[in-house]
């Protein structure tokens, strides 16, 4: 296949399109949805270097090179916030991408179907408790006046903790909260994945003597290994993403010096007047380096376990 | 022991839903003096009587329903037609097209640009600009793309030997295999379209097509204020009730709530048992 | 096989030009928000002989309604309700214009209004803030309303009772591309409270300086340990905010009362006075240890079940008014014997204690804007003028004489209730927002809290701290400049005060580098900004705006 690539006459470009004209035109249609809304929008992207104006629209405004990229970079808190949002989204990704892993597999391992229909239903509904009623929940449940968290800790002899107002607890809190409310929905997709799995592998090991930990290990994580990395892979390029609202309400400047990510930084920023050439120029940023990190965790990926995106 | 793990998770996840249920059924009075820790105090129908007497309620959950039915139904058709042909490992075009696809994951124009095509196409105000830019997302293709690839080429070769053309290898083969897929996509995707305020609310000036995530955006009013006096102005228009914001928290999930419990029965493993002989 | 791969590659390129042809074409696209009629030539040459009779006649009047009914476009902030009730099929009828509203949920309103002022459509009529029409004014977006100041006689009477009308709405050239949004007159309606009923138990009168609070709240704590005397919400901002005000200073940049210069709060000795107070109440247990994170549902709650002693400054209407949470009565619930009560600010060495009062108009926070582009600038203009005069006031407000309310003896009463009200629509929202009625807010207050603010108004002299006559205006690159360099300094000052008011560092020997540090951040250069702006100012345009419209 590589060696097509190399060399192209018009007789393999025949050949090929005789074998794939079907695919083709089955992707035609979608193929103008992408490049329709996605690709016709990019030249929006030019407004990164621009003092955009609707007077002078993409084609006509000022152009002003990396002045935005620089005024970014001159921020003293500019290395801070970008710190916080990686250190974020890297923890995050610790403890929440293998959750939902563990709860499939825990789920798959129930044998009364009723009890897993229950369970599976009742642990994807903290997905839909909306942000606001979230936070206001867990300021009241960690609250350091009357918060039930707080009696148990100080029944147990330890200190009184204020949790909102300590900069070393708000990654836990998020973290934390993220899981309880994303596992169960997450899990779905390793439940689907789960189901591929041929079940005369599962018998056939069972012959051999297998127990339950080791099928686990030698049939279903394997099973939803190809589901597993394409989904790390493409998790790689949300590092510098992070939950704008829900750190909104969870952040007081006492603890900027972890809750303050670029999300909230610029929003701050931009309080006083919309400066679309400034979002757009940290997004443009942002985006690149995002992808070239989705880059690097494909091609290791495709060295080590041969499975990538592409 | 496994059960024992999933019924301290099942507590932990229940315990704060009923306590939001409560709320919603509780005097707002008794809300207010912090006297509901878990159990409703003085029940009362009211708040959902008040939620739900709301004119716009109506006509905002059928726009929700229209929005999330027709807007799963072209993605699940729409990005499938795009992600087999990248599972077919012979495909001449693999590489660019995943590439091309792979971009616009990362990269995008903006609001802005996005806008003046949705304009220039006349989809302002219609159902069009809710569903068809969403329509084809390069995550979803990924991702059943993979699934595609698991299937068993065995099985797609023996199709083309029976002389089926690519088409009908997906329809009558594929897709029938894929139906955990389908069904999980589906659902990820109704929950995406019905949550989903974004789209709604910068497409549409006719609020008549309001869907019920931009309504209770309404609700609940979140902001910065740049000077006390315009904090001093909100606060004499506005009276936010906790009871209300939980009453129509609820009265948005309850729908899409109910989807999952369908979509469980394909969920069941086993289904390419026997397709494949010898 | 070449001749159809060619054919479909030329089929596939000519599709994607068409599509990109058609949106690139967005910006030359004449702008169609006015629902006019399509304009054919006659009617054209029909407009253009208008115009010309209007500059001949430009006294000619427009008088509501209109003989002919058109129809406008508008967009504005949902504030939770519709467009469809009595009191606006009322104003339509009124005015016989059919307006076709946008609305907008509060929260993402600035994104909305942005979005489409910068794809270079929007509708007729808008609500904006100043700062963003400034951005936008020198392209020509917003007609210039100083132009039509002639023909709109009921704003200026509205103006000569409330100056800051026009000044806050004028930029330094004298154009007006945006009114400001204005009650019909100003208030106080924020006021310390305190649980009158604990503090008698003491034997202890409402404190008169900080000293005295400092030490009736010593004795409290010490009946009451799991009290926490002060309660604060909305981030510690606000807390800072109201004891600046008390030693007459407050954080930012603002004009100082006693000085008349503008003054950047932070690096004067009376902030430095009002943190030390705030230090040594949280260091003595006084102050609630969550009073930069809870939420507004906390705040409520630790009134209602007693932990809280005292608010710096909270709306008395929420007192007694059922409306607006009714504390007193919700306290008493449980325990018969609370009672909140309203008291003046407490004195400081600086002087007497000071507080924010609410004036009239949105101060350029609520704008209301016309599109140069509409077809209808004549008819838009005299609708806003006729949206101030009294007749249309009193309809959006108080409703129908003898249908919604009486008058009784010189003054307005309700004939309905509040669940009919807000039926029918009375909220004050109609039309473009139309100057509210504070007269007729107040009446839906209890008697008590009604007295209160009155009382409140008329001693509003003793302990105002007052806001600049005018606003000042700023270009888009000096927005943006405020922003760089302003942003990091509010960052490292939010996240420095909090601790130096817990006592995490100390007032002696960290304020110093504190107040170093952000020198060397460089305010300085904002703070020039602002200062030379004012100087610029027009004579009756500089001091304080010390009449807030009684």
């Amino acid at each position: 296949m590589k060696s097509n690539k190399k060399y192209i006459s018009w007789k393999r470009i025949g050949k090929a399109w005789n074998r794939d004209k079907g695919l083709i035109a089955m992707c035609i249609l979608p193929l103008m949805l992408i490049i329709v809304f996605k690709y016709i929008p990019i030249y929006g992207i030019v407004m990164a270097f621009q003092n955009y104006t609707p007077k002078g629209g993409f084609f006509h405004s000022e152009f002003v090179g990396l002045k935005y990229f620089k005024a970014f970079f001159a921020d003293p808190f500019c290395f801070r916030v970008i710190k916080n949002t990686v250190l974020l989204s890297l923890y995050s990704l610790l403890w929440r991408f293998p959750a939902p892993i563990i709860l499939a597999l825990l789920l798959n391992e129930v044998r009364n179907k009723t009890y897993k229909r229950v369970v599976q239903t009742v642990t994807y509904l903290p997905f839909f408790i909306s942000v606001i009623i979230l936070v206001g929940m867990m300021k009241e449940l960690f609250s350091s006046v009357d918060g039930i968290i707080n009696s148990v800790i100080t029944s147990l002899g330890y200190n009184l903790i204020n949790f909102f107002s300590e900069p070393e607890w708000f990654r836990t809190l998020y973290i934390g909260s993220g899981i309880w409310q994303g596992t169960g929905y997450s899990a779905i997709i390793y439940l689907a994945a789960l189901t591929g799995i041929d079940t005369e592998q599962y018998e056939a090991a069972q012959i051999d003597g297998a127990n339950r930990f080791q099928k686990i290990i030698y049939i279903t994580l394997p099973g939803i290994m190809p589901t597993t990395i394409i989904l790390l892979i493409m998790q790689m390029g949300s590092l510098f993403s992070s939950d704008f609202q829900k750190i909104l309400l969870m952040y007081s400047p006492g603890i900027y010096s972890t809750a303050d990510v670029i999300s909230t930084y610029t929003y701050r920023y931009g309080l006083e007047r919309a400066n679309y050439s400034y979002g757009a120029a940290i997004g443009l940023m942002l985006a690149i380096i995002s992808f070239i990190f989705v880059w690097i965790a494909n091609a290791i990926s495709r060295k080590v376990t041969e499975q990538s995106l592409w | 022991m496994i059960c024992i793990i999933l019924l301290i998770i099942v507590v932990l996840i229940l315990y704060p839903l009923l306590y939001i249920v409560s709320l919603s059924v509780s005097d707002p009075g008794a809300v207010s003096r912090g006297e509901v820790t878990f159990l409703p105090v003085d029940f009362t129908l009211d708040t959902y009587k008040y939620v739900l007497q709301d004119s716009r309620l109506g006509s905002s959950y059928i726009n929700s329903i229209v929005y999330a039915v027709t807007g799963t139904l072209s993605s699940v058709v729409f990005t499938g037609l795009m992600a087999y042909p990248l599972s077919v490992s012979s495909f001449s075009l693999k590489k660019p097209l995943t590439i091309i696809i792979m971009i616009t994951m990362y990269f995008s124009g903006g609001m802005i640009p996005t806008y003046m095509v949705i304009k220039n196409l006349g989809f302002i105000d219609t159902l069009w600009a809710i569903i068809m830019p969403g329509a084809v997302s390069a995550y979803n293709v990924i991702i059943y793309r993979t699934f595609f690839s698991s299937i068993p080429t065995a099985l797609r070769e023996s199709a083309v030997i029976d002389g089926a053309g690519h088409l009908k290898i997906y329809y009558k083969i594929i897709l029938p295999l894929s139906k955990p897929l389908i069904a999980t996509m589906s659902l990820f995707s109704a929950v995406g379209l019905w949550n989903n305020y974004f789209e709604p609310l910068i497409y549409l000036n006719d609020y008549s097509k309001q869907p019920l995530s931009l309504l209770l955006r309404q609700m609940v009013i979140q902001l910065e204020f740049s000077n006390q006096n315009m904090k001093d102005l909100v606060q004499s228009l506005t009276v936010n009730t906790r009871t209300i914001r939980a009453a129509t928290m609820l009265a948005a999930m309850l729908p899409i709530m109910c989807v999952y419990p369908f979509l469980q029965k394909y969920f069941t493993s086993g289904m390419m048992l026997g397709s494949v002989k010898g | 096989m070449k001749n159809r791969i060619k054919r479909i590659t030329s089929l596939l390129l000519a599709i994607i030009m068409i599509v990109s042809l058609a949106a690139c074409n967005g910006s030359n696209k004449e702008d169609t928000n006015s629902k006019k009629q399509d304009p054919g030539t006659e009617s054209s040459i029909q407009e253009v002989t208008n115009t010309i009779e209007d500059e001949e006649n430009s006294a000619v009047p427009i008088t509501f309604p209109l003989d002919e009914q058109i129809t406008i476009t508008a967009i504005v902030r949902d504030f939770n309700r519709d467009r469809t009730k009595y009191i606006d099929k009322l104003f339509e009828q009124y005015t016989n214009i059919k307006i076709e509203w946008t609305i907008v949920p509060v929260t993402d309103y600035n994104t909305v209004l942005n979005l489409r002022l910068n794809s270079g459509e929007f509708p007729d009529l808008i609500q904006i803030n100043k700062n963003t029409v400034n951005t936008f004014a020198d392209q020509g977006l917003f007609v210039n309303l100083a132009d039509y100041l002639d023909q709109m006689p009921n704003l200026q009477k509205w103006i000569d009772k409330i100056p800051s009308i026009y000044n806050d709405s004028v930029t330094e050239e004298g154009d007006m591309y945006s009114i400001t949004t204005f009650n019909t007159r100003g208030q106080v309606p924020r006021q310390p409270i305190y649980r009158e009923d604990l503090f008698k138990a003491e034997g202890l009168e409402a404190p008169a300086t900080i000293d005295e609070l400092y030490n009736s709240l010593v004795i409290l704590k010490e009946k009451y340990p799991n009290s926490l005397p002060i309660i604060n919400r909305w981030g510690s901002g606000n807390l800072i905010g109201h004891v600046a005000n008390l030693y007459h200073t407050k954080a930012g940049i603002y004009l100082d009362n006693d000085t008349l210069e503008y003054t950047y709060g932070q690096v004067t000795d009376n902030f430095k006075a009002a943190i030390a107070t705030l230090q040594k109440f949280y260091v003595a247990g006084l102050i609630d240890p969550e009073f930069a994170t809870i939420s507004d549902e906390q705040f409520f709650e630790r009134i209602l079940n007693g932990t809280a002693l005292y608010m710096f400054a909270e709306y008395t209407n929420r007192m007694n008014t059922e409306s607006q949470g009714d504390w007193n009565g919700n306290g008493k619930i449980n325990n018969p014997a609370f009672n909140l009560e309203v008291m003046k600010p407490v004195d400081t060495e600086i002087g007497n204690g000071l507080l924010s009062v609410q004036y009239p108009t949105s101060r350029g926070g609520f704008t209301i804007a016309v599109n140069s582009k509409s077809a209808y600038i004549n008819e838009i203009v005299a609708l806003l003028d006729y949206q101030y005069t009294d007749e249309i006031i009193e309809l959006v407000n108080w409703g129908l004489e003898g249908e919604t309310f009486k008058v009784v003896d010189g003054e307005k009463q309700w004939l309905i209730d509040a669940e009919e009200r807000k039926n029918l629509g009375l909220d004050s929202r109609s039309g473009m927002w139309v100057a509210i009625d504070q007269d007729c807010f107040d009446s839906t207050l209890d008697p008590i809290d009604l007295k209160t603010v009155r009382t409140s108004n008329a001693n509003l002299t003793n302990y105002a701290f007052y806001e600049p006559k005018k606003t000042l205006s700023f270009t888009a690159e000096e927005l943006d400049r405020i922003s760089q360099v302003m942003t990091p300094i509010d960052t490292f000052y939010s996240e420095q005060i909090i601790s130096f008011i817990t006592g995490k560092l100390n007032m002696e020997s960290d304020w110093d580098d504190f107040i170093r540090t952000i020198t060397d951040m460089g305010y300085q250069e904002i703070l020039d900004l602002y200062r030379e702006k004012y100087n610029n100012l027009p004579e009756e345009q500089k001091g304080l705006d010390m009449s807030i419209g009684l």
